[in-house]
């Protein structure tokens, strides 16, 4: 995989932003425009978020990768995405969209056969890839509905503790069924 | 001078695909769960007497609209045309500059255009254009211009509910337009041909017919709160005093049912308790006043007044000298803005607010005669009246979220921050561009806090949750202090989504871990929990 990953390395800029390109397009074209435009972190964080997911992802591509760094980046894109306007296959398809971006940028150097094995290992890696993002939707929808719960119990509380009906950590006491 | 762009950098920043539909046509909306507020009950709208009491879901095809609701509505705009020259004005005015277009936690959150401020303004001038004005009847679309249809009243009552009243678009607009009074003239409107939800009108008719937005009665109010009394005995080992409906007292203490019900605003009410107990002062708290919330404020002008003109009548019969108000959001809008004019004066009873402690007089609420309790303690802890041990709150490395309300309706921004930083060791404000007046919205605000509005509150709350992210990772910060009840329950959620590592609080929870009672001051008895009964250290150490 060394010669795809130093032609990644060297047109890495231009993979970036083509792939974050393709990513805006997925959005109305008034929204894409502004998450282009303002760099601001706190003023456009989903634009920043996923600016820095498409970076550290491409960046630990083509680095040694390590699996823990390549979950956190993916998170930044996908937790975004997975309370936006996407159905579940829209929102993870953000990573075979890097194939493509790649597949665009290094058009003319994989005319060369000589790397196709590279290459198809490359989309094999992308494809894990693609996978733990769907891990990551699912436990980000799974968080949704349990915090649904969790905020039923904390708004009553006090009556839920009143009739003896709270058992987490809060209380620290047991089941009803284990008294 | 400003930098030029090059001819091929103006070149790259046109964008030539032109929109896919015009926003005009783009109705209605594609309504999915998730995305709105379940609609108010039929035997709700019935009890509190609006229009149009049904069965129906946006879901639906048919809303079951009234057959005349485009006149209903029409007529609606023009009695309220008349009625409120800041709607007038701020129908007029705009010149769509753009300034508002990006500073909507909504927008931010989503990428959704008609969350744009400025778009969300135009579903409703649109419509005023084209019922109302000669050139919108005669151009039509050409002049933005369209006639009120069913397809557009849903327009209206999905995005009308994806506006948190927060303001923070009103800052940025040079000409100050309050896109929140927008917001409320259309789900005034919206009221008239029945299309409404139930979380804000449940708690609207509770208060109406029980006296607080949860439906707790007298007893269950009493009990809750002596409830939190042994929680406080056990922490302090005192015996706390809470007098109810007490004739002659000095001070009426009002704040959100959520601080007696709901985690955890309970630990804030303990500690306001504390506070007061600490004080020994002349203090009632009220079962029929016992809400400082007014879901009214999302409702209409009328419901809102209703709702407040209780704390008057309450503060009257029972002779009280001033009111104190709890850390709420939207209720301080309420007094700061509507309070006066909407349900004033005050009784005669009432005079201007002034200390017992301090004999500082507040001034600015000499019309009201109400004021925040975050102004009452800051003034005690400036003239050096408590006695504190912010070490006690150590475990903590505290951040302050600015309520909308609070900060953008009545400016409240010292004073919070003074206490913190007297009642706690480890305080890190956020980025400037996300704090005091700009602060961003919890993005559940304006009665958006249910459960079933869960995937549009994360999104609206990413800006917010963002910034307190930032500072966890840079100071280690682990809560997340406000002075509103809706915030103490709608951030706990968004943490939990976006940052679980922190943690949220009011600011009087740490005001009385802090606070050193007399007989704790002699050694009698070592504060060792605080009032959430952990460990008042951090794991690994000691308590000293």
């Amino acid at each position: 995989m060394e010669k795809i990953k130093e032609l990644i390395n060297e047109n890495r800029a231009d993979i970036e932003e083509r792939w974050y390109e393709l990513i805006l397009e997925t959005y109305p074209p008034e929204a894409a425009a502004f998450f282009r435009k303002n760099k601001d972190q706190f003023e456009n964080p989903v634009g920043a978020k996923i600016s820095t997911g498409v970076i550290g992802i491409l960046e630990e591509l083509v680095g040694k990768v390590d699996e823990q760094k390549i979950a956190e980046y993916i998170d930044e894109i996908i937790r975004i995405r997975a309370v936006q306007e996407f159905t579940p296959s829209q929102a993870v398809k953000v990573f075979p969209l890097l194939k493509r971006a790649i597949r665009e940028v290094l058009e003319k150097e994989l005319e060369d056969k000589g790397l196709l094995q590279e290459f198809l290992q490359l989309e094999d890696q992308i494809d894990e890839i693609t996978l733990k993002g769907f891990e990551i939707y699912q436990q980000c929808r799974e968080r949704l509905y349990h915090l649904k719960v969790e905020e039923w119990k904390s708004r009553m509380y006090m009556l839920l503790r009143r009739a003896k009906m709270v058992y987490d950590e809060r209380e620290g006491s047991l089941p009803p069924q284990q008294i | 001078m400003a930098k030029m762009p090059k001819p091929d950098e103006l070149l790259k920043s046109i964008d030539w695909t032109p929109p896919e539909k015009d926003w005009m046509d783009d109705v209605p909306p594609e309504i999915k769960p998730g995305r709105f507020c379940y609609p108010a009950k039929k035997n709700i709208l019935e009890e509190i007497g609006f229009p149009n009491p049904r069965e129906w879901s946006p879901l639906d095809d048919d809303w079951k609209l009234p057959s005349n609701s485009r006149e209903i509505i029409v007529e609606g705009i023009i009695d309220r045309l008349k009625k409120y020259r800041s709607f007038k004005l701020f129908m007029d005015i705009c010149v769509r500059c753009g300034a508002c277009a990006d500073k909507c936690h909504y927008f931010l959150g989503s990428g959704d255009p008609k969350n744009m401020p400025v778009l969300r303004a135009e579903l409703l001038r649109s419509v005023i254009k084209g019922e109302l004005t000669w050139q919108g009847k005669f151009f039509g679309k050409l002049a933005g211009a369209r006639k009120l249809n069913e397809d557009i009243i849903k327009e209206w009552f999905y995005y009308f509910y994806q506006c948190s009243e927060c303001r923070r678009c009103s800052v940025f607009c040079p000409y100050g337009i309050d896109t929140c009074e927008v917001t409320m003239m259309g789900r005034e409107l919206l009221h008239l041909v029945g299309c409404n939800i139930n979380w804000i009108l449940e708690p609207v008719r509770n208060c109406f017919k029980i006296g607080n937005h949860l439906g707790l009665q007298p007893h269950t109010v009493k009990e809750n709160i002596e409830f939190l009394c042994w929680d406080i005995e056990e922490v302090t080992g005192l015996k706390m005093e809470v007098p109810f409906n007490k004739k002659g007292a000095e001070v009426l203490f009002v704040t959100p049912s959520g601080d007696y019900f709901a985690d955890p605003g309970i630990y804030t009410m303990m500690g306001y308790i504390m506070l007061f107990n600490y004080l020994d002062i002349d203090w009632t708290m009220s079962t029929y006043a016992s809400e400082g919330g007014n879901f009214g404020l999302f409702t209409s002008h009328e419901a809102m007044a209703k709702i407040n003109a209780k704390i008057y009548h309450e503060a009257e019969r029972l002779g009280v000298k001033f009111i104190i108000g709890g850390e709420c959001g939207h209720m301080w809008r309420v007094k700061h803005q509507y309070m006066d004019t909407a349900t004033g004066p005050a009784p005669k009873n009432l005079e201007t607010p002034r200390s017992p402690i301090t004999g500082t007089v507040f001034e600015h609420a000499k019309s009201t005669k109400m004021i925040h309790i975050c102004e009452f303690t800051a003034d005690l802890i400036a003239h050096g009246k408590l006695d504190l041990d912010p070490s006690r709150n150590d475990k903590y490395v505290v951040t302050y979220h600015d309520s909308c309300n609070p900060s953008r309706g009545m400016g409240f921004f010292e004073e919070p921050r003074f206490i913190l930083k007297n009642v706690c060791n480890n305080f890190y404000d956020m980025p400037e561009n996300t704090i005091r007046e700009k602060t961003f919205c919890c993005g559940s605000g304006s009665g958006l806090n249910t459960d079933e509005f869960m995937d549009m509150r994360m999104r609206g709350g990413l800006p917010r949750a963002n910034a307190v992210k930032y500072v966890h990772e840079k100071h280690g910060v682990n809560m997340l202090a406000c002075i509103c009840a809706i915030d103490r329950a709608a951030l706990s959620t968004l943490m939990d989504y976006w940052v679980p590592e922190v943690q949220v609080c009011g600011v009087h929870e740490l005001v009385a871990n802090a606070l050193v009672f007399p007989h704790e001051k002699k050694g009698e008895r070592k504060r060792e929990l605080n009032l959430r009964q952990e460990p008042l250290k951090p794991e690994g150490e000691e308590n000293a």
